[in-house]
């Protein structure tokens, strides 16, 4: 869609096939370009002269047609120049693309696309400051790219003298979505500033027909899509730390602190009478399931105990069998005291229903090799207490486990598209 | 709301812990055995536990 024409435009002749060329940058276009011959004409006289020869080198087509209007911040700018300039870096070329814009009363502004990758730029408002990073603005620049451009093909007009292979050393900072580029030759140095936006934008600007082409890579100013979200994702991980320690301690405060049962009893290893004992039924409480651990302890210094447990319902007979091993050995070896076992034990059995409930045990304990008879055979007293709703501190660190990979995921791929964006920069101390 | 799934995750999970926590939940630990017999508060060495503890020894009904 061509656009609507609402500024008079001049016109000069070519001096060399005498084609009308038209000038929509008025006095600002200091050269342009002849559409019939494609000769460079300098128009900073008022006259046209030739500034250089009809391009040999390939033709290059503008993705965005000359003399269509686009509007950004609300302005509408026409397209009046298009170049393409590259640069040679490890021994291949880098080809990218820049339109000259101009509005009659904001001046000139101008769009650059590499690979799908698009940046308005303006030229500066003031000159940056440089001391490790650049500063502009409110924004702190890193160094990323240094190379030595040249222009390899134009077409329309520009604010300067423009020649095919025209060289400028040019050092890129960024600082994500935006860009500062110096363009430096022999004579000046001149500061932009480009500021990323999507192939959607462009052509939704330009009311370009068809779909854009698809960016392909990270450039250097992209913004990162999971800027933020490593931060957050921690936040919200030290959150759910702190709900689910506040609800673990919720529940250790709740459950009940004195045993639903207790028992003593005594065990003979040497009788020749069953020794297997019961409770007295006992109460299971609530109108839900229940952790109930159950604790045992045994007199087993330089002694060891077997103990067969069974917590069964009284109205179903559905057991819950376990076991403990209490032993307790302690001495002196080569003046060092030690200690192995323990004289008491837990196990907690999980979802049990409430209801009436009483223990069985199962002592045990058999002579070892070596050992006297007088030394296997002492009796053993051991108790064992029932505590309903044990808190599971388990569960607590696989909740936390569980947490763990979704920031943990969230910072990866943040850096791996930090890692994408620095490794085609070439300078050092930039990367994050 | 950055991470929306993460909130709707990690808020499950948090139920989920909650209702664990609540109803005793746990991976391991001793599991319902049912068909006792009815004897063993009567006499209870008539029945041994079917869990074996010390290597070596025949733990099976007396």
């Amino acid at each position: 869609m061509p656009a609507q024409s609402t500024v008079k435009t001049r016109a000069i002749t070519c001096p060399n096939c005498g084609g009308t060329v038209q000038l929509r940058g008025f006095a600002h276009t200091l050269s342009v370009t002849c559409s019939s011959c494609r000769t460079v004409l300098d128009t900073s006289s008022g006259e046209a002269s030739i500034l250089a020869r009809a391009q040999k080198q390939m033709k290059v087509q503008p993705l965005i047609p000359l003399g269509w209007r686009g509007t950004f911040d609300g302005v509408p700018f026409e397209a009046i120049g298009f170049e393409q300039r590259y640069i040679q870096a490890d021994g291949e070329t880098f080809c990218w693309q820049e339109y000259v814009l101009f509005h009659p009363y904001k001046g000139f502004r101008y769009l650059s696309e590499y690979n799908g990758h698009w940046n308005f730029i303006s030229p500066t408002v003031a000159l940056p400051q440089k001391i490790i990073y650049v500063h502009y603005e409110h924004g702190v620049y890193k160094p990323f790219q240094k190379a030595v451009a040249r222009t390899g093909f134009v077409i329309g007009e520009f604010p300067w003298r423009v020649c095919i292979g025209e060289t400028v050393h040019m050092v890129d900072y960024i600082d994500p979505p935006y860009i500062l580029s110096s363009e430096s030759n022999s004579n000046e140095t001149t500061w932009s500033v480009g500021r990323y936006v999507t192939s959607d934008e462009i052509w939704k600007a330009f009311k370009l027909p068809g779909e854009p082409p698809k960016a392909s890579g990270v450039y250097a100013n992209q913004p990162n899509p999971h800027a933020g979200k490593p931060g957050a994702s921690f936040k919200l991980f030290g959150l759910f730390f702190a709900l689910a320690l506040a609800i673990l301690i919720f529940f250790s405060m709740t459950h009940k602190s004195t045993p639903v049962f207790t028992g003593s009893y005594k065990f003979d290893p040497t009788a020749q009478t069953d020794q297997s004992a019961v409770s007295q039924p006992f109460e299971l409480t609530g109108s839900h399931t229940s952790a109930v651990h159950i604790e045992s302890r045994a007199a087993v210094n330089q002694n060891w105990v077997y103990l067969a447990i069974a917590l069964v319902n009284v109205d179903t007979n559905e057991s819950y069998d376990f076991s403990e091993m209490l032993s307790y050995y302690s001495g002196v070896d080569g003046g060092e005291s030690w200690s192995e076992g323990s004289a008491n034990q837990g196990t907690t059995v999980h979802r049990v229903p409430p209801g009436r409930y009483y223990i069985r045990i199962d002592p045990d304990r058999e002579k070892e090799a070596g050992e006297s008879a007088l030394l296997a055979g002492r009796p053993i007293e051991y108790k064992v207490a029932v505590f309903q709703g044990a808190t599971n501190v388990g569960l607590f660190f696989i909740v936390i486990l569980l947490l763990l990979p979704p920031p943990i995921i969230a910072w990866w791929r943040y850096k791996r598209f930090e890692t994408q964006r620095w490794s085609e920069s070439d300078m050092s101390g930039g990367g994050e | 709301m950055k991470s929306p799934i993460f909130t709707a995750y990690g808020s499950l999970l948090l139920l989920l812990f909650g209702a664990a926590q609540y109803t005793g939940f746990g991976f391991m630990g001793p599991q319902p055995a049912k068909g006792g017999p009815k004897t063993i508060r009567d006499n209870p060495g008539a029945s041994r536990s079917h869990y074996g503890g010390i290597p070596g020894r025949y733990v099976g009904g007396k």
